[in-house]
């Protein structure tokens, strides 16, 4: 693997560097739950997205600026790529505090490998990634107007519910409503149903709107990968929209302070969806 | 008697025996101990001959070898029977390792522990070990260096260590190289991925 000069770097079609590359494998860490992503780049930033199974779709947005360089001569740019592969290349020289990685990431177009170049303590290290034909990845149209309920809180408190629901149940059930029991999380496992509440007066609650009682089923199995983002963020905004689709917003904040976003969309259980109220 | 060195350098020495074979010679000499993992050449796979000088570790030594000619003991032990020991001597006050004849013969090794009143825990560890005849001496030899080629500083092995991991998830084989200008590259390489690793200056 031979460094390049400096006038093949400016060839490439995509070609910016992080003198820290756990500022990018950190956010991915919280979207992995599928060995491959779709990889999209414009001049704001880059967007990483995994989805499973037509009904859950993770995304991770890192803005132009969580970048030292950041160089795109085209409009926009997408491949696939294996995700498995790109966390090991990130982490090559290990990836724990204090120490720290430099990496310069490029892309020459449609068809070539992405080209990774990582540095620490004088040892250089070179990947050459193939990518793939970019998949279709699904628009769960979610839009803010459509938004029902939403309710912001520290992610602390939906840690520890989260890392504790019954894996037994094949389905999670969300309730929010603008009355008791205003934010509850159901499983319906085999040892029994388990509750966890948190009401609108909790202090881990910034923020509370909830203008009609909706209760939805989703399919525990393909949520559980979010459990991941949610051990890394320090907030998160839970929304419905008025067809009970799911969106769980993670606020993550890297080594240099600097906020990333990562967003789940899931959309309801449709077989055992159902409107009896199981309070 | 014991230095709290000894115990962290030969609990790793043993451990990553213990993960290489099961098996591994023990030697003592008037000067020095030695675990020799014998030549696995033919059959592919690692040797290893590690020589410690016992004047570093211990505070008293005596032996007696197998005559005054041949003034040395061999023995083959079983490396997680020692790990297990040396395991409960982490907080050892002071360790004593002695060979005994028990049933078998052992290595017998008392540890004195810290216990919550002034009065001390005594844990004994008997390790049966197996003695080799003087007759079989001569298949645990130092093997000879062959001519090199190259020869470079290694890099720091954590980061050696980290790197092989990473690598190890991405591919079963990776290419070693280095040169006399002190360059080493540690690269994989299949399908869908190659990466490599360059060290430079190394000489």
């Amino acid at each position: 693997m031979v460094l390049l000069t400096q006038n093949e770097e400016e060839r490439y079609a995509f070609n910016a560097n992080m003198n820290n590359a756990r500022n990018l494998s950190h956010i991915l860490k919280a979207i992995h739950f599928k060995d491959t992503a779709t990889v999209f780049v414009t001049e704001n930033g880059m967007k990483v997205t995994v989805e499973d199974a037509k009904c859950i779709q993770a995304n991770a947005f890192i803005q132009a600026q969580v970048f030292q360089d950041y160089i795109i001569r085209e409009d926009s740019i997408t491949f696939c790529i294996n995700l498995d592969i790109l966390q090991e290349c990130l982490s090559i020289f290990g990836s724990n505090p204090p120490s720290v990685t430099a990496m310069r990431m490029m892309y020459n177009g449609y068809g070539t490998p992405l080209v990774i170049t990582l540095e620490e303590d004088g040892a250089v290290t070179g990947c050459s990634i193939k990518t793939q034909e970019p998949d279709q990845t699904l628009d769960f149209e979610f839009s803010a107007a459509n938004v029902i309920n939403k309710v912001i809180m520290k992610a602390e408190c939906l840690k520890e519910a989260f890392n504790e629901l019954d894996v037994t149940s094949e389905v999670l059930q969300i309730t929010m409503s603008p009355d008791h029991p205003f934010f509850r999380l159901s499983t319906f496992g085999t040892l029994g149903q388990s509750h966890h509440d948190i009401p609108n007066t909790s202090d881990m609650v910034e923020f509370f709107e909830c203008n009609q009682t909706q209760s939805n089923r989703y399919r525990l199995s393909l949520l559980k990968p979010s459990v991941k983002a949610v051990n890394l963020a320090t907030k998160v905004c839970v929304r419905m929209d008025h067809r009970g689709f799911l969106s769980l917003q993670y606020m993550i904040k890297n080594e240099n302070g600097q906020i990333c976003f990562v967003e789940y969309y899931c959309c309801p259980d449709e077989e055992l969806e159902n409107n009896d109220n199981q309070f | 008697m014991f230095m709290k060195h000894f115990f962290f350098f030969v609990l790793d020495v043993v451990n990553t025996i213990n993960k290489l074979l099961k098996k591994c010679t023990l030697r003592l000499t008037p000067d020095k101990l030695y675990f020799i993992l014998p030549d696995q050449v033919s059959n592919g796979g690692v040797s290893m001959w590690c020589e410690l000088k016992q004047a570093n570790f211990f505070d008293e030594y005596q032996m007696d070898g197998v005559s005054s000619e041949h003034n040395e003991i061999y023995m083959e032990i079983i490396a997680e029977n020692i790990v297990r020991a040396l395991k409960s001597a982490h907080n050892a006050k002071s360790m004593k390792i002695k060979l005994t004849k028990k049933q078998t013969p052992c290595l017998t090794v008392e540890i004195e522990l810290p216990s919550i009143n002034s009065s001390s825990r005594l844990v004994t560890h008997d390790i049966p070990v197996s003695v080799i005849p003087r007759r079989l001496w001569d298949e645990y030899q130092e093997p000879t260096m062959p001519e090199f080629h190259v020869s470079i500083c290694m890099p720091p092995l954590k980061t050696l260590k980290n790197i092989a991991e990473r690598m190890k998830n991405l591919s079963t084989y990776l290419t070693l190289s280095a040169n006399q200008e002190g360059d080493m590259v540690m690269k994989v390489e299949t399908e869908l991925v190659t990466v490599a690793t360059r060290f430079s200056k190394l000489i």
